[in-house]
């Protein structure tokens, strides 16, 4: 076992990462020692991760304990660089982390000069090169072993590779030295990976004084809300799912989702969407010392039709406007309990009747909607009433049926404990799998024998039964739906 | 109205005929008429397995008190409710007369968040109605809960129907209280061993025994009702029909001659099957009035897919 990390007062008694832990233990005898969790490390990173993020929306991990922020454009919002390095080292601090930062125009620039240079450096364009030209090579992101035979051969600081000539140390030690060593240099491009994506449109709200109250939350929502949709208005845009990120002055952070269908650039119903999100937490906001940061981001836009765009005045047509009342119906219903617990008939091209009418929700209707589409609603519907159970059970329920003849039609049935005689009954309407799409009829059987069947309490069910008789098993009956 | 079924080639005439629903039964003008829109309604089932029959009876108000033929209908769904008495099935919905476009499904835990779905849905101006699936066990403060409804049902002129999955009723600030079951089939069939054999097995293209040879079943849509609470006229008990052709509640002696009509003008080889098997030897079929062609019998209808 080795030590994984240690603390400043350790390494001021002279024990390192690495050392053994027997002869860290021999060295000093009252060592405390806790096991390594590698995993809650990286949960830890994640969450500061997180919080950078009121930095910027381009937040990275650096292998293996870094962050590397993309400030390009952002350093102004926080009056520079210098301003905004120092307002994250102190942010930290309270949090009680100890941070080493450094402001480079290359991410490898950064990298070497945070582990390093001088801590809270912040390097420009001109000075890059003779910034990078003191510091070890260890800092050009490079493997151990490299790093060690580049010592051995009297190579000790990145200003050592810039003065030499570029093929024999590639021949060397391959072309990744090189490959790093241009960029922290700026020479070859690199960029950062985002570990969300970057939103097409995003307004925030810095506060001086940390606000606690849930109607100020709800009021910094509405002026955001009023923004972002000034924004998205310029681009003929709407927001169709937005992400509301509330940062807790002690680091925590919370988002919510909330989504429209129809391209949303409605200060009011953005927000009062928000608000029902707000209102409607499982797990409410957890306050803290306060929240003293708010973005606002629409995460994915639509370009608005010209529906939406219309004037005011003049309303579009009685179909369209019960279309646009579904769907901000769904909106609401789908802030206040979950997306995917609004759900709207769709048409399947199936046979089975548990997938020729499914209940979707909205969010994948939306997706699906371009599919094939039958019109088969008829088929519903004859002149001796409706074909198909206004209820439908899923799965179908299991009954056990008495019929006269093996094949003959259902004469009494028990089912949830009771058993009845059938007064009436009609069929059988054979519906069979798909038997032609290989893989289709995956279930017990393919052959279903549907009945209209009413019992002796009145009560009209739809049942069929699964199988043929002298097939490879018995037929079993099921109850499937419920007639009105 | 067009008979239904009159080509065999096509299963029904057109869901949503023109014309509304022509005198408004007695029992809409005893809960109040198109007042009947302002209220909240309590359904609960006569005997254990009729919560179809109470549903469809609430999508029948619905629709019979519908300003436009495509409001949404909201219809919230209580987890274990769902769970005993099954979700709505697009297909049935259409059965009824009801565009299944129309309805907006939520699924919610608890009886509370299913009356606070319901109340969302109430807020919203221009809804056709909004369906409750309650489960058996209900809030305690369900006074003031059903009051809140009420109040939104008012002023949105929105019907608000809670569906009560036990056969007791509902203890609720209700304008009406129904009692409901399935009603036993109007005409012809509804006796023991009255089966209808559609068909013995769909591959066989031979004729079969004449249909005349069995009563027909009548699975119309009807219900059995008991007014047990009304705020706004007599209370009683009723055996109606539902007429899914024209949205409307009907006596089942007018609905009878409708449905004999309909009954009639279906020819009996009439099938759910692609195949129509009829003798090869048939004559085409007669262009019909607007100089369409039905298909001849005995061919192979196009499969049903997508072009």
């Amino acid at each position: 076992m080795r030590l994984a990390a240690v603390n400043a007062a350790a390494l001021a008694q002279g024990l390192t990462p690495g050392t053994a832990l027997a002869q860290a233990q021999a060295m000093q005898p009252d060592l405390v020692v806790q096991p390594h969790d590698a995993a809650a490390d990286a949960h830890l990173l994640e969450a500061i991760a997180d919080w950078a993020d009121r930095y910027t929306p381009l937040v990275g991990r650096t292998a293996p304990d870094g962050l590397m922020l993309d400030i390009t454009g952002a350093a102004h919002l926080y009056g520079g660089e210098a301003a905004l390095q120092a307002d994250l080292t102190t942010r930290l601090d309270g949090q009680g982390f100890s941070v080493r930062t450094a402001i480079a125009p290359t991410p490898g620039a950064a990298f070497a000069l945070a582990r390093h240079g001088e801590a809270g450096s912040i390097v420009a364009a001109d000075g890059l090169r003779a910034a990078l030209a003191s510091l070890p090579i260890a800092g050009l992101r490079l493997d151990a072993a490299t790093v060690a035979s580049l010592r051995r051969t009297g190579l000790k600081t990145i200003g050592d590779l810039m003065t030499r000539p570029r093929s024999p140390l590639a021949a060397r030690f391959g072309a990744l030295l090189l490959h790093r060593l241009d960029q922290a240099l700026g020479l070859d491009a690199e960029a950062i990976s985002p570990r969300r994506p970057v939103p097409p449109a995003e307004v925030e709200l810095r506060l001086v004084e940390p606000i606690t109250r849930a109607e100020d939350v709800s009021e910094a929502a509405r002026r955001l809300a009023v923004s972002l949709c000034a924004l998205l208005e310029e681009r003929g845009e709407g927001a169709r799912q937005v992400m509301l990120s509330v940062f807790r002055v002690d680091g925590g952070v919370r988002r919510l989702d909330v989504g429209s269908a129809e391209p949303c650039a409605d200060p009011k119903t953005l927000h009062g969407l928000i608000a029902l999100r707000l209102g409607s937490l499982e797990d409410p906001l957890d306050v803290g010392y306060g929240f003293d940061f708010v973005r606002l981001a629409a995460t994915a836009t639509g370009k608005r039709t010209a529906e939406a765009l219309a004037l005011p005045g003049a309303s579009a047509g009685p179909p369209d406007a019960a279309a646009r009342l579904v769907a901000r119906l769904a909106d609401r219903l789908a802030a206040r309990f979950g997306r995917e617990q609004v759900m709207t008939v769709s048409i399947a091209d199936a046979h089975l009747p548990e997938q020729a009418a499914i209940l979707t929700s909205r969010q994948d209707s939306a997706r699906t909607r371009d599919g094939p589409m039958l019109a088969p609603f008829e088929v519903a519907f004859d002149g001796a009433g409706p074909l198909r159970p206004l209820r439908l059970f899923e799965p179908p329920e299991p009954v056990e049926i008495m019929a006269m003849v093996p094949d003959g039609p259902p004469l009494r049935l028990r089912w949830r404990r009771r058993s009845l005689a059938i007064t009436a009954a009609e069929g059988p309407e054979r519906i069979a799998a798909s038997w032609w799409v290989a893989g289709a009829a995956k279930g017990p059987s393919d052959t279903r024998d549907y009945y209209r069947v009413v019992d002796e309490t009145g009560r009209r069910l739809w049942i069929f039964r699964d199988g043929l008789f002298g097939g490879p098993r018995a037929p079993r009956w099921y109850v499937h739906g419920l007639f009105a | 109205m067009p008979p239904l079924g009159s080509s065999p080639w096509v299963r029904a005439g057109p869901l949503r005929p023109p014309e509304p629903s022509p005198v408004p039964h007695d029992l809409l003008v005893s809960i109040g008429g198109v007042a009947a829109r302002k209220r909240l309604h309590a359904l609960h089932p006569a005997s254990p397995g009729q919560e179809a029959a109470t549903a469809g009876f609430a999508l029948a108000l619905t629709l019979a008190l519908q300003r436009s033929r495509d409001a949404p209908v909201l219809w919230v769904q209580e987890g274990q409710a769902a769970a005993e008495a099954g979700r709505p099935y697009g297909y049935g919905l259409a059965g009824l007369g009801c565009d299944p476009a129309r309805l907006v499904v939520v699924a919610v835990k608890g009886a509370m968040n299913a009356l606070a779905a319901a109340e969302m849905g109430l807020e919203e101006a221009g809804l056709a109605g909004v369906l409750v699936d309650l489960p058996s066990r209900l809030p305690a403060d369900m006074l003031r809960l059903g009051k809140r409804l009420s109040l939104r049902a008012e002023a949105r002129e929105t019907p608000c129907f809670l569906l009560h999955a036990g056969c007791e009723p509902v203890e609720a600030p209700v304008a009406t209280r129904w009692q409901v079951s399935s009603g036993a089939p109007a005409g012809g069939g509804g006796a023991q061993g009255a089966v209808r054999r559609a068909q013995e097995d769909p591959t066989r293209l031979t004729s079969r025994a004449p249909r005349t040879a069995y009563r027909v079943p009548d699975f119309t849509t009807a219900f059995d009702l008991a007014l047990t609470k009304n705020r706004c006229g007599a209370l009683g008990r009723w055996h109606v029909v539902w007429q899914a052709a024209c949205p409307s509640i009907q006596a089942p002696s007018v609905a009878c001659e409708s449905h004999a009509h309909a009954v009639a003008a279906q020819s009996p080889s009439v099938r759910r099957f692609a195949f129509a098997d009829a003798p090869l030897s048939e004559p085409l079929a007669a262009p019909a009035a607007d100089g369409s062609v039905a298909a001849p019998r005995g061919t192979l209808l196009p499969w049903p897919t997508a072009a």
